[in-house]
């Protein structure tokens, strides 16, 4: 209960100190103002995360009292008195209605799911598990390498964990990005002409684009990347101050560094419309100051690998990213031949997903769903002519998108990467749907189709809802990990698999896992009696096991589980 | 001087008729957005199966993006997009509603 008050406090305090930050850079302009307002946000609670990680105070009980105090000190200061008031937009009961059960349903989806992805159990999150165990950043991030890559995603998952304890509501995060493509969505499509109504329809395409949707409750960072981006696009084609442009940048780079891979498209569109007036914000000043805090928040990580392994962007060299196989996952420097194969296999069956069901990860799919592909390209082509601003965001999409193309390998997932796109196509659904009727029928039931395929992601196993739904709240998890020990019980990892290994903390983070990197068995033997552990999670082929085994006083249990004998 | 259009013509030898540019340029412009939708169907032609080319998305799409940069404006261009519309949503929902619906089953 005191974690729930907590959690309350503590997102109230961050709203309404926003709002206060917002009044002295918005721009009057309603929808790019709720932008900014949303990455001030995540700016704030990246700010105070990492903080508190630096110095120790990363638990619900100082995070609580923080957010409390505050909140208080706002409330004193009249924060609450210069909240704008909220009002039901004018919309079409219908597109309320759909827009209120979308909403219903993402909040069940954050309830009932857990994460599942073997790219979030192996590397997003084992770092969340690290930080809330010790509430503080302890220099382990997990076994696999690519847990190195910037964090600031996790940053707002872990937030959403720390005053329960627990990942319950660990899908939040992403479903705040969702809410920012989406606000992101409406500006774009104001901007380009629509009137509010027409602008509400494309954000609800948007909202139920599959691959942004699925990854909303996956604990992916694809698809707030691709919020990050449509943000972006909403300040370049606002004619913002420069330095709000530098804040949404450096909060992407912080997300995912393949955010560098669309900047050649935002800076042919920031230069197409250079001839436009610019926007002149209150204060200069605090602009300079939120695109520093920005810009920090991003560069954190950089710095970080700068200081730990010499290189801002480890683990990618020289030679790419390269996995334990010595394969490389991502290559160093873009190619045309990348460029070809990607969008060849784009315009192949991904387009209109003839292989398979919708994934978070987009696995052998575009992820942009009905709205976008069918009915949003055709209405793309049919309005290139008449309206300049569809033309302008076209030209820079699609140079986006030959810059990820040109820099990413033509594997089942690369269309993650790109899950900005679908926006365009559905803005332009949106627009025609607004001046023809055939197409309104056609659009909706495309939104029809959308909702059917995000209701959960195929890389749930089977059974997976009727497991989730029968399970406690309490110790919830997508799949149990065979072998596991018992919830409060820490586990030693000597030189564990890097597979599930979020896994091994338990959804109530109750479970300390302690890295061992030792030679021998004796090694091991005190590591273990320092550490008062018994469960080891690791692999017959580690040394130290080899020899215990050997010994005697290690025994294995369930795959990849050990015990240390009990005499 | 002016032609019966009312634009002004340049005697030959001193100037150039802006009228004919004009057209000409509006023919330039036509021919270059014609260009990436043929290249592309020329492309799908070649990259993709005969037999599966009627369901191909990216073949239909370059197909409709000919037919709206020379189709005027009007209730039959209307028609045409919402056919377009509706045999790419067929073709999308072919697949992908027994996928869902199949893998909702198992999910429960």
């Amino acid at each position: 209960m005191t974690g729930l008050l907590g959690m309350a406090a503590a997102n109230a305090a961050t709203l309404l100190a926003a709002n206060e930050l917002l009044r002295r850079i918005r721009t009057d302009v309603a929808a790019v103002d709720f932008v900014l307002f949303l990455l001030l946000r995540f700016t704030l609670i990246s700010l105070v995360t990492l903080l508190a990680l630096g110095t120790g105070f990363f638990t619900s009980g100082a995070m609580g009292l923080l957010g409390a105090v505050g909140l208080a000190a706002l409330l004193a200061a009249g924060a609450h008195r210069r909240l704008p008031r909220l009002c039901l937009p004018d919309v079409h009961p219908l597109l309320l209605a759909a827009a209120a059960l979308l909403a219903l349903r993402l909040l069940l989806q954050v309830w009932i799911f857990a994460p599942v992805i073997p790219d979030v159990l192996a590397y997003h999150l084992p770092k969340v598990g690290e930080w809330i165990v010790h509430g503080r950043m302890t220099g382990e991030l997990g076994p696999d390498l690519r847990a190195n890559f910037p964090a600031g995603f996790e940053l707002l998952e872990a937030w959403w964990c720390v005053f329960l304890h627990h990942d319950v509501l660990i899908e939040m995060a992403g479903v705040e990005f969702l809410v920012l493509a989406t606000a992101a969505a409406y500006a774009l499509a104001r901007w380009v002409d629509l009137d509010e109504k027409a602008a509400a329809f494309a954000a609800l395409l948007v909202a139920l684009t599959p691959g942004l949707h699925l990854q909303a409750t996956a604990c992916l960072n694809d698809a707030p990347m691709a919020a990050l981006t449509l943000s972006t696009v909403v300040l370049i084609v606002q004619r913002v101050h420069p330095g709000l442009l530098l804040f949404a940048a450096g909060l992407a780079m912080g997300v995912k560094p393949t955010y560098a891979y669309l900047v050649p498209g935002l800076a042919l569109l920031a230069w197409l419309l250079r001839k436009e007036a610019r926007l002149a914000p209150p204060s200069p000043r605090m602009v300079a100051v939120v695109a520093a805090a920005g810009l920090a928040v991003g560069g954190f990580w950089y710095a970080r690998n700068l200081v730990v392994h010499g290189n801002p962007v480890y683990p990618m060299t020289s030679q790419g990213i390269v996995d334990g196989n010595g394969q490389i996952t991502l290559p160093p420097h873009p190619g045309l031949d990348h460029l070809r194969g990607n969008f060849e296999k784009f315009a192949d069956r991904r387009l209109l997903e003839q292989v398979s069901e919708p994934s978070a990860l987009t696995q052998f799919g575009s992820g942009w769903g009905a709205a976008a592909a069918c009915c949003g390209l055709a209405a793309l082509l049919a309005q290139l002519r008449e309206s300049r601003r569809l033309r302008l965001l076209s030209i820079a999409f699609v140079v986006s998108m030959a810059g990820v193309f040109a820099s990413v390998l033509p594997d089942p997932w690369f269309l993650r990467f790109v899950l900005f796109a679908p926006a365009l196509p559905a803005i332009a659904a949106a627009r025609m749907a607004a001046a023809q009727r055939g197409v309104r029928w056609v659009a909706w039931a495309c939104a029809g189709l959308c909702f059917l395929g995000t209701m959960i992601s195929s890389e749930m196993p089977v059974g997976a809802l009727s497991d989730l739904t029968r399970q406690s709240w309490r110790t919830r998890v997508a799949f149990p990990l065979a072998g596991l020990p018992d919830l409060g019980r820490p586990v030693a990892s000597v030189e564990g698999s890097r597979a599930n290994f979020y896994l091994l903390y338990g959804p109530d983070f109750s479970r300390r896992v302690a890295f061992i990197r030792v030679g021998t068995a004796g090694e091991l033997l005190e590591r273990l009696r320092q550490e008062s552990i018994r469960d080891l999670y690791s692999t017959r082929k580690a040394q130290g096991i080899q020899e215990a085994m050997q010994q005697g006083w290690v025994r294995r249990t369930i795959g990849l589980f050990f015990e240390v004998s009990p005499d | 001087m002016s032609a019966p259009g009312g634009s002004p013509v340049k005697l030959p030898g001193v100037g150039y008729n802006s009228r004919m540019d004009d057209i000409s340029r509006r023919r330039l412009r036509l021919f270059a957005a014609l260009v990436p939708p043929l290249l592309l169907l020329g492309w799908r032609l070649l990259a993709c199966p005969p037999e599966r080319l009627w369901r191909d998305g990216a073949a239909i799409l370059s197909l409709y993006a000919l037919f709206v940069i020379v189709a005027p404006e009007g209730r039959a261009r209307h028609g045409v997009t919402v056919a377009v519309m509706l045999l790419l949503m067929g073709i999308y929902g072919s697949v992908q509603v027994p996928l869902a619906l199949d893998f909702l089953k198992q999910a429960w």
